[in-house]
């Protein structure tokens, strides 16, 4: 049997898994409630909400991205995973913590609802967070499906074509999805994350049982690509300070991407503050600082030109890599790994953005009115309806667009940290703070991506300006206007009972 | 240790990481120094946060 012909069977077989495992979430949901629905109850142990935490983290880009950028760019991409996890090890315990002593209340279903009534259920607050969600992180979805599309052509060598393999796996994520909501997302990602990680290790174990490492790199320090491994990189992006202001920004936005804390949200109790850091700090370490970049480096030891990469694109590496290093069983499990990687993301973003579409916009803004039974009918077909565009999207990307949204990806999420972090810290912090702060955030991120590429010739990332910029306007505009009330700040911790009472 | 000095040391890593591989370059027996400082660093990092994080869990409970 060739690989190709096995690689579809093995992806199959590995979609009838997800289908089985979302059947199971919809068997086990407590009610047809929108909190069951979009939560799960706020009942995911410490160790599911660890694997959901990180099988929504490690997407496609994950897999095929970050070996390809490290080939390119060198090892200057570490400033991603390290400056992901030093944020995460800082702002999981202090606002992940509020993120999840503050949902404990059922009126919360999302982050939103918790930074609205941190300022004064002001509409405009809730509709700059809940659309900034939305939007900048849609076509980031859409691109977990292009992904996986060519992955499973390029895997299958055709047998499934790049149409089909986007149809089939929006059809299955529409079913499990609407099946067993955030339960059944749980379950697969459980399957996802174990399939992503033997998928990983095993190329690891590859690597060293096919390659002498230590003469890799020594080859690599005397030849054409001796950039790779020290700072600026190849492309010359990579300098102190562009490296020290993307470490930063990487961080904090991606803290802020709504797949994270709609799992905070979901968790049971404040283990999962301990379990979800740590064993994320874990995978992190081993899939981003070591296996891939080494993927990289080997590869750029044996394939240094795009040439050389024979019809391969750089974010293809990892699959020629598999082809012709790993037996054929492991190599077309693969398929399954990537497909693991896309979908566990793909899953989580629609099932976040579907609770901000439906909950923020539709039900709190708008202010409408209806049953418990109506509004998870309602959750269910929003929830299908972002898989279903996404995938339109994919079958004809529109190229200009979508690499626009995912260079604001971590910049944009950027400008609305300083209204949470500031929001649970700082009882100064007012609603035409947040307001202010908010919009020309996000008008800065669009401006320096858009046509300003390097404002001042700084070489400073652009998510670092939008922080800057986002955190000035808060404490500026706070301090000039009316702060919130005193119930408000007593309700966060924020002013004692004797010190409201005397502003009362 | 308390939850100051765990901070502290917290803190030294991340101006560490920060500096790592900008800063840093050589080999040492034939890897890249900011290749293994970010490996290095990352595995302290965990372990120290790990019981950095059970010390404050202790401590609120």
């Amino acid at each position: 049997m060739s690989i190709q012909v096995l690689a579809t069977y093995i992806f199959f077989a590995y979609l009838a898994i997800t289908l089985l495992l979302g059947w199971w979430g919809r068997r086990n949901m407590r009610g047809a409630t929108i909190q069951e629905y979009y939560t799960a109850g706020k009942s995911v142990g410490p160790w599911l909400g660890l694997a959901t935490y990180a099988a929504s983290n490690f997407s496609a880009f994950t897999f095929l991205g970050s070996v390809g950028i490290y080939y390119t760019q060198g090892l200057g991409y570490a400033s991603l995973p390290l400056g992901q996890m030093f944020f995460l090890g800082i702002l999981f315990p202090t606002v992940g913590y509020k993120i999840w002593k503050f949902s404990r209340d059922p009126e919360v279903l999302t982050l939103t609802d918790i930074v609205a009534r941190r300022y004064e259920e002001d509409p405009l607050v809730r509709a700059l967070f809940a659309l900034t969600n939305i939007v900048f992180m849609f076509f980031l979805m859409g691109v977990q499906v292009v992904g996986i599309s060519y992955v499973i052509e390029k895997v299958t060598g055709g047998i499934i074509s790049y149409a089909a393999a986007a149809f089939t796996v929006a059809v299955v994520l529409i079913i499990y999805q609407t099946l067993g909501g955030m339960r059944g997302v749980v379950y697969t990602d459980v399957l996802q994350l174990c399939v992503l990680t033997f998928t990983l290790i095993s190329v690891l174990v590859t690597i060293f049982i096919n390659f002498d490492v230590t003469a890799v790199f020594q080859r690599l320090a005397i030849s054409d690509k001796a950039a790779l491994l020290s700072a600026p990189g190849p492309q010359g992006i990579w300098n102190s300070t562009y490296w020290g202001t993307s470490f930063v920004a990487f961080g904090v936005g991606w803290f802020m991407w709504p797949h994270f804390w709609s799992r905070i949200i979901a968790s049971r109790d404040k283990r999962s503050m301990v379990s979800i850091p740590l064993g994320l700090i874990m995978g992190m370490t081993l899939f981003l600082v070591i296996i891939t970049p080494m993927v990289a480096f080997v590869a750029a030891d044996l394939w240094p030109t795009e040439e050389a990469l024979a019809g391969y694109s750089p974010d293809q590496i990892i699959i020629r890599f598999m082809f012709e290093y790993l037996p054929i069983p492991l190599a077309a499990l693969m398929l399954a790994g990537a497909s693991a990687a896309a979908m566990s993301t793909v899953d989580s973003l629609s099932l976040v953005l579907s609770s901000i579409a439906f909950h923020d916009l539709y039900e709190r803004l708008l202010g409408t009115t209806l049953n418990e039974a109506q509004k998870t009918t309602w959750a269910r077909i929003v929830t299908a309806l972002f898989p279903a565009v996404a995938t339109l999207i994919a079958l004809r990307p529109p190229g200009l667009i979508v690499g626009l949204v995912i260079d604001t990806s971590f910049a944009a999420f950027t400008a609305l940290a300083p209204a949470v972090i500031l929001g649970f810290y700082w009882p100064r912090a007012t609603t035409q703070g947040a307001r202010w702060s908010i919009s020309l955030g996000l008008a800065a991120v669009l401006v320096i991506i858009g046509g300003w590429k390097n404002p001042f010739g700084l070489n400073v990332y652009s998510g670092f300006w939008t922080l800057v910029i986002s955190t000035v306007v808060l404490v500026v505009v706070s301090l000039v206007t009316r702060p919130v009330s005193a119930d408000v700040l007593r309700y966060f911790g924020l002013a004692s009972s004797s010190a409201g009472e005397r502003k009362d | 240790m308390g939850l100051r000095t765990w901070s502290w040391i917290i803190i030294v890593l991340f101006a560490l990481s920060m500096l790592s591989y900008p800063t840093f370059v050589g080999d040492i027996h034939g890897w890249p120094v900011n290749f293994l400082l970010s490996v290095g660093i990352c595995v302290l990092y965990l372990i120290i946060y790990g019981f950095f994080i059970k010390d404050k869990l202790k401590r609120e409970d």
